[in-house]
């Protein structure tokens, strides 16, 4: 078998060495990837053989019995299953949206500071909420929004006499301002963080353009909508498609802001499959398995579409 | 060259840093220096006729083992191993996600030799006769037999299809409802004098409109406080007593045996309209909504410094609870007496829940004899030393001897740097007394795991002269003075793996109707909607199975 030719990037054709060879060349380099490589095939692979289990009836009191489709039939025939499905979709997305607009409003309106100590000290209090654990925030919100004495929110409704001292609003607990608080809770939470990737944008358009801009006679308003924003644009988009492929990844933010009452508006896929999982006195883990598979495989999906989305845009994928 | 070298050595490091997270901790692969072995003894004529080398047992406990590594259980297991002469390892997860940790525990491959049940979890793991080891044998051949008391017959009740799979060495207890006193005394009211619904009900409104704690502010305190309208595992309405009464809202055998929901009984329909009026009335701390399943904060919330906002009653467990919440008021600056509410003339009787149990897995890598024996010698070693009425009960009642209690002659100083709360008691020799708190030295240390009150087996009398005090004693008394069994909890396939689907169908329709958002009638058809086909399959299974 003859030998393949490459080109070199001198432009020289050169016969490629046998594999082995070229292996032995750089053992240095393979030996110091073979950690890598056991790390990711036992942390990242090796658990993935636990995927056969969704074809499985798999009681933690029994032997798993290989049921076919059976759990992919019962989870697409049970109601909840939808319910979650839909709020893990709409939770998501709309979060992605309204948390990104707010970090574009918020990272002009810092870019716009003129005070360097007062841009700073605002960057700095805005930022802090992202190192909160989730489980803080809701118990700091579980106690804002409290319906008891003890609510803030409720006391200054009351005070204000907005709201009759005689009731309070479970906010939490109510269905109709659940999805509200959810997205309040998240912008606090994660604008500031999302505006460092549009600062450092906005830090690095050429001051020529606002030159530019400012000798043609344009307002502070006109600069930000002709020379700002369009500058922002491709980035608003990478950010929007980077993160749309892991919009079926919400379990923490929900589980610990969530209750019974608000299943309905609030139960999302991961959240579902928990309560499959730890909520009964003998978990179905084939269930479970296959709920999760289902999950990936949309998260899988959302990521090519999100790739292809990436290549017409910008013109190079995600991945 | 030197480059090369130092890859070699820097990826041969990390190979073996990662091989060795993989090694077992050294607590749990290290051979006990003793080498006690326990050879299964011939209980009857079934006995297992191998030996079985027990060497060390692996046990998985939730809080209610009460010591910690701060208080002491490093001690406690020591002293265990003293005595038994077997190396002892306690897995003690979270308290509040012990459910979860237990679930994934015993799913993994590397399970523990014995474990502490929630009874529900219990019936269903039973009813599979797989997974657990079926003491029934030894448990009616046992040396503690021939002394235990009253409270044994809570065993009874954990035989499941004619076999006992687990053992609990306590009665199971349930809630009765607290009231602070001081509250009443403002009201000019009186515990005793609450002997019907409306007296209750009553009660609960002037604590919500009147001005209870005397801060010349009236309207804001509540009535009653439970971590949620209807709890989250058996039995269900032990948080709420009164309103529910004796409406069962799950799965539950009617007067003939036959099985039937619960939920859906004018019983439950009656009481639904019960709290969905309290909830109006705002005699329900809306707090009780949000902290479903999260007694920590309830109880926090009712005995805390700030008691604007609290409510006057608290339903929680008869007995050493009694004492407990009042020393947490006591410490909390919040001086009054903790009464308890006698049984109102609606209720038949204070629900006695099914108690957790001690259960012994089975290992399957083990031939069916192997196995036998191997569940003999750690019933021998466990079960039969936790109730042996000597020192190993007393560690599991009382902790360790000359840190969580003593028989020395001494003087015990409580809140040695609180001269307002300061207390000096001088004991005799041989004079049983407890010890102030590791952390809190402002207060006695009560138990461990075992609650003397409630014990299936009776300490020497010396010991029962205990830390168990007046009022604790009182509670328990007048708890089982009225106590009732909880229904028995259905056992189904299906149950086990689909419970959830009730469950919460059975919360969303809860808060839908107390908080007025839907009338009974529409959360009823939610409910079915949701969970109605899972009902009726167990329903089916379980009536089949009659």
């Amino acid at each position: 078998m003859s030998k393949k030719k490459i080109t070199t990037s001198t432009g020289a054709v050169v016969k490629q060495k046998p594999l082995g060879m070229r292996i032995w060349n750089h053992r240095g380099y393979y030996i110091m990837f073979l950690p890598v490589l056991a790390f990711l095939a036992v942390v990242h692979y090796w658990p993935m053989l636990g995927i056969r289990y969704s074809f499985y009836q798999y009681y933690t009191v029994m032997a798993p019995k290989f049921v076919g489709l059976q759990n992919f039939r019962n989870m697409f025939a049970t109601n909840q299953f939808w319910i979650a499905f839909g709020n893990t979709l709409l939770l998501s997305i709309m979060k992605l949206i309204i948390t990104t607009i707010t970090s574009v409003v918020v990272s002009i309106f810092l870019n716009e500071m003129g005070n360097l100590f007062a841009k700073k000290s605002l960057q700095t209090i805005i930022y802090l909420p992202h190192f909160m654990s989730w489980a803080v925030v809701a118990g700091i919100f579980t106690l804002f929004l409290s319906a008891s004495n003890t609510g803030v929110l409720n006391g200054m409704l009351h005070d204000w006499g907005i709201l009759d001292p005689k009731t309070s609003i479970s906010f939490l607990e109510e269905p109709k301002y659940w999805r509200t608080i959810f997205y309040i809770i998240n912008i606090w939470k994660e604008t500031g963080w999302g505006t460092i990737i549009f600062l450092a944008t906005l830090s690095g358009i050429n001051p020529e353009l606002y030159e530019a801009a400012d000798i043609d006679g344009a307002t502070r308003m006109q600069k930000i909508r002709f020379v700002t924003v369009p500058a922002l644009a491709n980035t608003i988009f990478t950010v929007l498609i980077l993160n749309l492929a892991k919009v079926m990844n919400m379990f923490e933010s929900v589980f610990v802001l969530y209750n019974a009452s608000v299943y309905r508006v609030a139960d999302v896929i991961s959240t579902y499959i928990y309560r499959q999982s730890f909520g009964t006195a003998v978990a179905d883990y084939g269930y479970s398995t296959a709920v999760g598979l289902f999950k990936s495989l949309v998260g899988a999906a959302l990521v090519l579409i999100c790739n292809w989305a990436s290549k017409k845009g910008r013109g190079r994928g995600i991945i | 060259m030197k480059k090369k070298v130092l890859s070699v050595l820097l990826a041969t490091a990390m190979v073996a840093s990662l091989a060795a997270c993989g090694e077992k901790p050294a607590n749990q692969s290290t051979a006990p220096s003793s080498d006690a072995s326990t050879s299964a003894p011939e209980v009857s004529s079934e006995a297992p006729a191998a030996t079985y080398d027990l060497k060390q047992v692996k046990i998985m406990v939730d809080g209610t083992l009460n010591l910690t590594e701060e208080t002491g259980l490093k001690e406690f297991e020591e002293a265990w191993e003293k005595e038994v002469g077997i190396d002892l390892v306690i897995n003690k997860p979270d308290h509040s996600n012990y459910s979860e940790a237990l679930a994934l525990a015993l799913a993994g491959t590397d399970k523990p030799d014995v474990v502490l049940m929630p009874a529900a979890m219990y019936s269903q793991y039973a009813s599979f006769g797989t997974v657990l080891w079926d003491m029934t044998d030894a448990y009616e051949n046992a040396d503690f037999q021939s002394a235990l008391n009253s409270k044994a017959v809570v065993n009874d009740g954990n035989y499941v299809n004619g076999r006992l799979y687990g053992m609990s060495p306590t009665a199971g207890n349930g809630c009765v409802t607290y009231v602070k006193k001081a509250w009443l005394d403002n009201l000019g009211m009186k515990v005793e004098d609450i002997k019907t619904y409306d007296d209750f009900y009553n009660m609960l409104v002037r604590f919500t409109k009147e001005d209870p704690d005397g801060n010349g502010v009236d309207g804001d305190t509540y009535g009653i406080i439970a971590p949620g309208l209807v709890s989250t595992e058996a039995p269900w309405t032990n948080y709420l007593p009164e309103f529910w009464q004796n409406a069962y809202p799950a799965l539950v055998q009617d007067e003939n045996g036959t099985w039937i929901d619960g939920f859906q009984t004018e019983e439950t329909k009656a009481a639904l309209e019960r709290l969905r009026t309290a909830w109006a009335d705002g005699v329900i701390d809306p707090d009780t909504s949000a902290f479903v399943g999260e007694t920590k904060s309830t109880r926090e919330k009712w005995f805390g410094n700030d008691q604007k906002g609290t409510a006057g009653c608290f339903a929680y467990w008869a007995g050493t609870w009694r004492q407990t919440l009042t020393d947490n008021l006591s410490k909390n600056q919040v001086e009054t007496e903790v009464v308890q509410l006698p049984l109102i003339a609606e209720m038949d009787g204070f629900m006695d829940r099914k108690a957790p149990v001690w259960v012994i897995m089975n290992d399957t890598s083990l031939s069916e004899e192997e196995n036998n024996a191997r569940g003999q010698a750690i019933f021998d070693a466990f079960f039969e030393s936790m109730l042996d009425g000597g020192n190993v009960q007393l560690l599991w009642t009382y902790g360790v001897e000359g840190m969580h209690w003593s028989m020395a002659a001494e003087t015990v100083v409580l809140a040695p740097d609180i001269p307002e709360k300061r207390k000096e008691t001088t004991y005799e020799e041989g004079q049983f007394h407890m010890l102030p708190g590791v952390l809190d030295n402002t207060a006695l240390y009560k138990k461990n795991h075992i609650d003397n009150i409630l014990s299936v087996r009776d300490l020497p009398s010396e010991y029962n002269v205990s830390a168990s005090s007046d009022i604790a004693t009182e509670s328990s008394a007048e708890f089982y003075a009225h106590a009732i069994s909880a229904p028995a909890l259905p056992t189904s396939t299906t149950y086990a793996v689909q419970s959830a689907v009730i469950n919460d169908a059975v919360q969303v329709a809860v808060n839908a109707v107390v908080k007025g958002e839907k009338d009974y009638d529409a959360a009823m058809q939610e409910y079915l909607a949701t969970a109605g086909s899972v009902v009726e399959t167990v329903l089916g299974e379980l009536n089949a199975a009659q």
